[in-house]
């Protein structure tokens, strides 16, 4: 294009004819006259133009080739089809226990469709997919399949096996759907921790719930601090307690003393989450986070703990239990009376309602409330499960509910926020934060101090002394050293007071007491008195030879070393020597 | 002139030829690539069945009928567990060192127990007392005597 100027502006001599000096770039001007000259002047300028134009557009051209071979990939898609809906949305995360056992994941299921339209012989078709899905009525499907429909469902979420089968018959108009579904291999084990999905994949219960935007969005699966191992034992022996005392549900949990992990949260009746629709909601009931019980005399170790702590009692200090105690017309009994005056010690052993009483009054109601305040007993809890119970406080607060509360009645908590004071009284004096989620040694979370680790001594002692010698000797597992505290609480009657034979039976441990490591409770809702227990349903019977024999299956398991006899082990047992009126226990 | 334009002709020709092959070659690349990653994905889900099927296979409740059927094992007890600076001297030492046994054995103190390892699932639970960096390892009277 540009060719023919300079050939032009080439021939053009540097001097007019007039004699003029064009100077050295001017060749491009040829000065004319008249019409010749202004035809050309406009040949020019339109050629000029054009050229421009042309030279621009090719510009153009080269610029974006540049681009293209240069900057190409940059938002270019790499695919040269376009990923299907299934595989843009992103597969929803996986849930793991703390050694990596999937609890829940999503899987490609398939469905069968057919077309009633294309299938030539229906009766055929439904007694050949019969054989293939033996749990079909093939019936019902000849008949929908000679319906006059063009689309009906054959069999919705099939197994891969049942895919092959029916894949092998090879009936025309028999189609495959696929779709996803969120899978529970281990059932209605950890079901009340790991919750549900609907229909969407949106978590409605549960973890599930709890870390939904974490679990749709991440493809990193999420690890939980369960430990199958110790879920499968504690759920087992607490149905195996439950059915011998037929009792209508029952709770347990395992929580490590320091780090608040949570590894194992059973609740009894539970539900299959790959069968949702069966559970009622008696079986989706988190009893150990959500329900709110009067936990009866557990309660008895952080009345005495607050006594203790506050400096208000000593161990050696002793009260007089032979006379209940009376507040207009309340009248607060022991089970077991005893007569004379007990030392602190004594009265946890044998679990006297008065002596707590007794020793509550002492601390007075300001001190005991502040108390529960700070183990977390009068606050709704807060971790990652959002079924947790709100806990039942008298309202107001008179002196006998410090009374009733001393021994754990007229006070609903729920099972978790007992294990997580327990922790605090057993660890040294920290309230550890509970958590579901795994944690590592040196990731504790916030722990607040709320007893001194003097204080924390006593009461391991105590604890292990109640397992010794006193109301929860069958929790004893030889070699772990189980400590803890019996509970047996009457159950408050619809109709107001108390319901007579029900009761709730708990029991609240730690072992091994020389350091503890672990907390463990157990409890069983309205146990029935048997023969063998000679017609008792109280914590020392139901739930403490539970707790015997989930510390004796589970210690190994969690790599805690049996300690050998006692007698070798007195001489370090961290314990404070009590002498109360020359008897066997205050001589160590 | 003739020479020129038959030159670029020529050019022109190779160009398109060599373009041809060369987005030929990048169609069938991406054919390949998509296949490829096809399959990756599908993998990926047969890999998220298994492990879901493993997991399945894994029911404590499961091992544990298996393993009463097949193994015999017991879950353990605590006076299974030892640990080595409780175990005696070894016989010959006997004879060497007269020393009642009860002084040979190092003064009880709070347990370092060797770490205890785990196997199994359930009430089947294996543990063996392990020796870590043998520093429990019993040193022969006889040659701390001498």
């Amino acid at each position: 294009m540009i060719g023919p100027h300079r050939k032009s502006s080439a021939r053009v001599a540097r001097v007019t004819p007039c004699g003029r000096d064009l100077g050295p770039n001017n060749g491009w001007v040829v000065e004319l006259d008249g019409q010749t000259k202004t035809a050309l002047e406009v040949g020019r300028t339109r050629l000029l133009v054009a050229g421009f134009v042309f030279a621009l557009a090719f510009l153009g051209v080269a610029g974006r080739l540049i681009d293209l071979s240069l900057f190409g990939a940059v938002g270019e898609p790499l695919r040269a089809e376009a990923p299907s809906a299934d595989e843009l949305r992103p597969t929803r995360a996986a849930i793991l226990d703390r050694n990596g056992e999937i609890l829940a994941t999503t899987l490609p299921v398939a469905s069968i469709y057919a077309n009633p339209h294309e299938i030539r012989d229906p009766v055929l078709a439904a007694s050949r997919l019969a054989t293939a899905l033996p749990d079909i009525d093939p019936g019902e499907i000849r008949d929908r399949l000679a319906s006059d429909r063009s689309f009906i469902w054959i069999k919705r979420h099939i197994t891969p096996r049942e895919m092959a089968a029916v894949n092998r018959l090879g009936i025309p108009g028999v189609r495959f759907q696929r779709e996803e579904t969120r899978v529970y291999p281990h059932g209605s084990l950890v079901s009340q921790v790991v919750g549900l999905t609907d229909i969407d994949g949106h978590g409605i219960a549960g973890m599930e719930s709890a870390e939904n935007g974490l679990l749709s969005d991440g493809r990193t699966p999420l690890r939980l601090s369960i430990d199958l191992r110790i879920q499968y034992i504690m759920a087992e022996e607490l149905s195996a307690a439950m059915k011998t005392f037929d009792g209508i549900g029952a709770a347990g949990l395992v929580v490590d003393a320091h780090t608040g992990e949570i590894l194992s949260m059973v609740s009894l009746p539970t539900f299959d989450p790959n069968d949702p629709a069966a559970a009622g909601p008696a079986a989706r009931f988190n009893r150990a986070s959500l329900g709110v019980y009067e936990m009866g005399s557990v309660f008895k170790l952080a009345t005495a703990a607050m006594a203790l702590d506050s400096g208000v009692v000593h161990l050696t200090d002793g009260f007089d239990v032979t006379h209940p105690i009376r507040v207009g017309r309340f009248r607060i009994n022991d089970y077991h009376p005893i007569k004379g005056t007990i030392s602190i010690p004594e009265i946890i052993m044998h679990s006297s309602n008065i002596g707590t009483v007794h020793m509550a009054m002492e601390a007075g109601t300001d001190r005991l409330l502040a108390f529960y305040g700070a183990l977390g007993l009068t606050k709704r809890l807060k971790y990652e499960l959002p079924e947790t119970g709100e806990p039942l406080l008298p309202h107001p607060w008179r002196e006998i509910n410090t009374m009733t509360a001393s021994y754990g009645q007229g006070i609903a908590v729920t099972p978790l926020q007992v294990v997580r004071a327990t922790a605090a009284i057993a660890n040294g004096g920290e309230l550890p934060t509970l958590t579901l989620m795994h944690r590592t040694p040196d990731q504790r979370g916030r722990v607040t101090r709320v007893l001194t680790e003097e204080t924390s001594r006593q009461m391991r002692w105590l604890m292990r002394l109640v397992v010794e010698k006193g109301t929860g000797r069958k929790a004893d597992a030889p070699g772990y050293l189980v400590g803890g505290k019996t509970g047996t609480a009457d159950k408050p009657s619809p109709k107001g007071g108390y319901a007579k034979n029900k009761r709730i039976a708990s029991f609240i441990g730690a072992f091994p007491m020389d350091d503890p490591q672990y907390v463990i409770f157990a409890m069983v809702d309205e146990p029935k008195g048997i023969k063998a227990t000679y017609g008792y349903a109280t914590g020392g019977w139901v739930t403490a030879p539970v707790v015997s024999r989930v510390v004796e299956r589970i210690a190994p398991l969690l790599g805690i070393a049996p300690r050998r006899g006692d007698d070798e082990l007195d001489t370090e047992r961290k314990i404070v020597p009590v002498v109360y009126r020359g008897t066997e226990l205050a001589a160590r | 002139m003739r020479w020129s334009y038959l030159f670029w002709l020529v050019v022109a020709g190779v160009a398109v030829a060599a373009l041809f092959e060369t987005k030929h070659k990048v169609q069938t690349l991406e054919d390949q690539l998509l296949t490829t990653e096809r399959q990756i994905h599908q993998e990926r889900e047969t890999i998220e069945v298994l492990r879901a099927e493993w997991s399945y296979l894994n029911q404590p409740s499961r091992i544990e009928a298996l393993a009463e059927k097949y193994l015999g094992l017991k879950p353990m007890t605590p006076q299974q567990i030892v640990s080595v600076d409780r175990l005696p001297p070894r016989p010959e030492d006997f004879d060497r060192v007269p020393v009642a046994l009860d002084k040979l054995l190092p003064p009880a103190k709070p347990q370092q127990l060797p770490s205890v390892t785990t196997v199994g699932t359930g009430s089947t639970s294996v543990a063996s007392a392990g020796l870590p960096g043998g520093k429990l390892a019993i040193t022969p009277v006889s040659e701390s005597k001498r």
